[in-house]
């Protein structure tokens, strides 16, 4: 049986807010592609292993490590909806510290 | 002019018998004309494209050019410096991109014209263009159906003349079900065979750009010039490029092709069933083996696909957070608010969908069974795929199960999904498809086949299309919408 | 005190920021301090349509620090998104690596006070990029606006996990001061905790003695010196232990650092759960790593600190407090030894460099690398010195100052300024009878027994001579000439 699908947990990890109506309206809609999509968990694949998984078999390209043009600040900046000082502008981040994790 | 195909009005660009700025005027004055019942476009760059036409017509190397003066439309997902792409969104309705996509320079440096951005269901979730946020795009065949999608923009352009040729992008049959719905040949590459650096990612490791053409000519002539190895695109491949046009006249020997086993056609249009053995015969007449596969995993194609590309979908859309560039919601005062209904305001339903449905599928305690379940049935997919075309040289499939269906026809999401049947699986496997139209329906609307080949073997699919081309010589049917 | 009953856990999460050029998956440049965001394009920024290409450069230096820790390298490892919503991260992801990191299972071994040795393991190395930086204060509407710079973005970073096998706050700061000096040899950071280019958390937990189960622990972030990683670990020691000494329960949770207050808080919790979605980076290959380009690294891998260090003791018989100081970072320890090998006088060597190269660079604020003085002339110096062409004092106080100055050897100087020892005995004679003679009355007291007068001619001479007698020889000639004096008195 698949797993009812909780969406105020998922809107918050992808940072959604949807109003009463349009719950309303998706959770079922949701709930029935999880269904559907639900027959893969079901399928014996017991078979093919984890390191398989990747489709190419190829080894990622490297790079040389040479300084290249990069844009302006104004460039970097053209398409802000907020920014002073060549920095961009955001609401406050109310919580301490920096984001690295 | 306007039926005449991308390669001739190259020769007549580079021969110099007509002049790139005749040949733009022309086009957009095709589209002045059209546009109004078609919207196939989201900008037109007239006076870009006139400037980029006077540019070519002053330049003393124009016979070096394959592309010389020929217009391309573009889907609006790929980047274009300093000329808008929204992605049929209202998160990127006003993006000026500092950068071209690869394969716009590479159009560039090959002569071409980008002449403008075409509609696409947002984000390239669709199969309609119906997902638009601005308007939806008609069919050239019939404007009341829709011209599929998530291309339907770069297809209806196409079809309906407003320019020779167009770029799509295909994850799941985007450029292939579209082209099959307006009657065009359409191309999905290899995986790594065009760069996609500079596409807007819907579901990274699905996502290829492609083609769309009026003849395979026009579509191998396109294929080649944005087919390459490039230093941006990790997943690009360093394979050389076949001159595709100079060996579409190569013939081809022993033919050996498959086709899906009729349990797989049980749900189908009958008249795009009649399509489909229709062209089976037209091949055994060429000499063609046919045999019949058992591809067990093809069903589950669909579902395994419905779970990887909105996973990835899911995390490429995060960058959209109203920071850096597109729309924000700017009387949000608090962060978490701002990037709330930024998104939620941003997005369209079939977006936010998909969002919520990956966001799931890769949440804690859901990976391994969704996520990590689909990654596997994909290698069972692409394991089945290598087994196939070790016995036959081509799958052929149709391209869709029905042809265009009319605006609203597929309210409810699964149905829509469900129009992906035959194209999801080359995604998955990797492979190359194109899909090209054979005949129509009473209704006067186009049916599409699909051929499908091994890794890098987009030449000898031209060819077997080219094959097809000239025994069902569709393009006669063009004439009825002229 | 409650803290005695318990054993404290700790390990340490490390973020070494590489010195390559550039970025790890765009060719932007990483220099530090520059106009902000003058350092950006689609990559970083995290535009529509742009791919990573890795970094060749940060793989090899990935490999350096694995090699010198003993890590296993993995010859395919799989880069991996990490999802989560930050300003000043572009994508909404950052790409690191999860489930096959480039390398793990390695470890460092530190030196206990009683001179024993503890290896602390280290359970993996990720290759992963770094965030923007998010200005927080000093701007008049800091107080409803964050300002963001993405120059930092797509910076190269070693993520360096390490096993709860610390046991003490100072094995904590001994572990990351090894690990800093070993990232300085390698020359894969610069080890700048002040500019961010190492970052350190540390997760912390206690068990009762002999326990074999651990505690409940806290993470604590953002710990940036040594200093505040010494302190926020101990507080927060005795912070968990009255807590277990009241029968309260830890709560696992992140923390941060009040340096003001001394003390660690709880960092407001985010509404979220830390559910990242990991998943493999499809813009991404698998990063394959070759037997050959270890090969390759490994034969370019400088002596290590502690290797170094051996070889101090072993081959220039330098005491174990004088290697290890001379040793601490690898600029230092090259000068030391172009000293030493130039002059041949391995132990004066390392005097001189322990204490007035030292000296030096602390009151000019210098880095070695910056220290005027070339090797070969301080060398110079020191063998003037042994061979007694110079008095140790006029060295230090009048040829040292002189060469910091004009950067000129030190024979140069001496001549220009008259200073070579005297050590000529004629001439120092007739300067000891001239001095006795003009001075009666000290004389007189030595006639009388006051043997302690010497010392008043010594300085005489000194003052007489500007210092460059030869110390020993005014000493013995003044001695001689005052007993000679005394006979001929009492004749």
């Amino acid at each position: 049986m698949p797993e009812k699908i909780d969406i105020d947990y998922v809107c918050s990890l992808a940072a959604l807010r949807l109003s009463e109506e349009e719950k309303k309206e998706l959770a079922p809609q949701l709930q029935r592609i999880v269904e559907w999509i639900a027959q893969i968990s079901s399928l014996n694949l017991t078979g093919i292993k984890d390191k398989e998984l990747s489709t190419v078999s190829l080894a990622t390209p490297l790079r040389k490590d040479v300084v290249q043009g990069s844009l302006s600040p104004e460039e970097a900046l053209a398409n802000a909806p907020e920014k002073e000082n060549e920095l961009f502008k955001v609401p406050r981040v109310i919580e301490g510290g920096d984001s690295q994790e | 002019m306007i039926f005449h195909s991308a390669l001739k009005l190259a020769q007549a660009v580079r021969k110099r018998e007509i002049s790139a700025e005749e040949v733009i005027n022309y086009f957009l004055r095709q589209i002045e004309v059209k546009e109004a019942g078609i919207k196939a476009f989201i900008t037109v760059c007239a006076d870009q494209a006139l400037e980029q036409a006077q540019a070519l017509d002053r330049r003393t190397d124009l016979p070096g050019l394959p592309l010389a003066g020929v217009p391309v439309a573009i889907k609006d997902n790929i980047v274009t410096k300093g000329i808008k792409t929204t992605c049929a969104s209202r998160i990127l309705a006003n993006f000026y991109p500092p950068y071209d996509a690869t394969v716009i320079k590479r159009l560039k440096e090959a002569g071409a014209v980008i002449i403008g951005k075409t509609n696409l269901d947002e984000f390239a979730m669709g199969s309609s263009t119906e997902n638009s946020a601005f308007y939806p795009t008609r069919n050239p065949w019939n404007l009341e159906c829709v011209p599929g999608g998530s291309s339907g923009g770069s297809a209806a352009a196409v079809a309906a003349g407003e320019a020779p040729l167009a770029l799509g992008s295909d994850t799941g049959g985007s450029v292939r079900q579209p082209a099959a719905f307006c009657g065009l040949v359409g191309l999905k590459p290899t995986y790594g065979r065009v760069s996609r650096y500079g596409l807007i990612a819907f579901a990274s490791s699905l996502d290829q750009i492609g083609p769309l053409a009026r003849s395979v000519e026009d579509c191998a002539l396109l294929t080649r010039v944005i087919s390459g190895h490039d230093q941006h695109d990790s997943t690009s491949s360093p394979r050389s490029v076949p001159d595709y046009l100079a060996e579409l006249s190569q013939p081809l020997e022993n033919i050996k092709v498959g086709i899906i086993s009729g349990d797989l056609l049980k749900d189908v249009n009958p008249e795009v069933k009649e399509a489909f053995y229709f062209t089976v015969k037209q091949l055994e007449e060429e000499g063609a083996q046919i045999e019949e596969l058992h591809f067990s995993s093809w069903a589950i194609g669909l579902p395994c696909y419905y779970i990887i590309a909105p996973s990835e979908a899911s995390s490429n859309l995060a960058r959209y957070d109203g920071v850096r560039y597109g729309y924000r919601d700017l009387s949000e005062k608090q962060l978490l608010s701002m990037y709330q209904t930024t998104r939620t305001e941003g997005f369209g339903a079939e977006v936010k969908r998909r969002i919520i449905l990956g966001t799931f599928a890769l949440s804690a305690g859901y990976y391994e069974a969704y996520y990590g379940q689909a990654s596997k049935a994909r290698l069972l997919i692409n394991q089945e795929f290598r087994q196939a075309l070790d016995k036959v040289d081509f799958i052929l499939t149709p391209a869709t199960p029905e042809p265009a269906f009319s605006f609203g026809a597929k309210a409810d999401p699964i149905a829509m999904y469900l129009s992906d049947i035959f194209t999801v699986t080359a995604n998955l496997a990797g492979v190359p498809a194109l899909t090209l139209p054979v005949r129509c329906s009473a209704k006067g609307l186009p049916i599409g086949i699909q051929l499908i080949s091994d890794f890098f073997q987009e030449s000898e699919l031209f060819r077997l299309a080219f094959l097809v081309e000239k025994k069902v010589e569709f393009i006669k049917e063009y004439n009825k919408i002229n | 005190m409650s803290l005695d009953k318990y054993e404290i856990t700790i390990g340490l999460e490390i973020h070494a920021q590489l010195l390559t050029k550039s970025k790890l998956f765009c060719a932007c440049s990483t220099q530090y301090g520059e106009t902000p965001n003058s350092q950006t394009c689609p990559v970083c920024l995290g535009l529509p349509g742009a791919l990573p290409v890795l970094n060749e450069e940060a793989v090899r230096m990935a490999i350096k620090l694995a090699l010198a820790i003993g890590a296993k390298i993995n010859q395919r490892s799989i880069f991996a998104r990490k999802n989560y919503f930050y300003p000043d991260l572009p994508k909404g992801y950052q790409i690191t690596q999860y489930h096959i990191p480039v390398a793990e299972d390695g470890y460092l071994e530190i030196e206990l006070g009683d001179g024993q040795k503890k290896r602390i393991g280290i359970e993996r190395i990720n290759l992963e990029e770094d965030a923007g930086k998010s200005l927080h204060e000093g701007f008049p509407d800091s107080d409803e606006k964050s300002y963001i710079d993405f120059n930092r973005s797509g910076v190269p970073l070693l993520e360096i996990v390490g096993r709860p096998e610390i046991n003490s706050p100072d094995e904590a700061v001994q572990f990351l001061q090894l690990f800093r000096i070993i990232l300085q040899y390698l020359e894969i950071c610069d080890g700048n905790m002040e500019e961010g280019s190492l970052r350190c958390d540390a997760n912390l937990s206690l068990r009762p003695k002999g326990s074999s189960e651990l505690g409940t622990k806290t993470e604590i972030k953002n710990l940036n010196s040594f200093r505040f990683l010494q302190k926020a670990l101990s507080y927060e020691a005795l912070r968990q232990s009255e807590r277990l000494a009241k029968g309260l329960p830890i709560l696992q949770e992140t923390r941060l650092w009040d340096e003001k207050k001394g003390q660690t808080f709880p960092m407001r919790s985010k509404e979220e759960a830390h559910d990242y979605r990991y998943f493999p980076e499809p813009d991404l290959l698998p990063l394959v790593i070759s037997k050959e380009l270890i090969q390759n690294v490994q034969e370019a891998l400088p002596e290590l600190p502690q290797e170094k260090k051996q070889r101090f003791i072993q081959e220039y018989g330098l005491p174990n407090h004088d290697a290890q100081l001379l040793t601490s970072s690898r600029q230092l320890a090259d000068y030391y030894e172009a000293v030493a090998q130039n002059c041949g006088l391995p132990k004066q060597a390392s005097n001189w460099v322990m204490r007035e190269v030292r000296q030096t660079l602390k009151e000019k604020n210098l880095n070695i690398e910056d220290f005027p003085l070339a090797p070969q002339n301080l060398g110079a110096l020191i063998q003037l010195v042994e061979k007694g062409t110079l008095s140790i004092r006029v060295a230090k106080e009048e040829v040292y100052p002189e060469m910091l100055r004009t950067g000129k050897p030190p024979q140069v100087i001496i001549e220009e300024r008259g200073l070579t020892q005297i050590s000529d005995e004629k001439q120092l004679l007739s300067l000891a009878q001239e001095i006795i003679s003009s001075n009666p009355k000290p004389f007189q007291q030595y006639l009388q027994g006051k043997t302690q007068v010497v010392g008043f001619f010594i300085g005489q001479m000194m003052k007489a001579t500007r210092g460059k007698a030869n110390p020993q020889l005014v000493k013995k000639i003044i001695t001689e000439v005052l007993e000679e004096e005394k006979r001929k008195h009492h004749e």
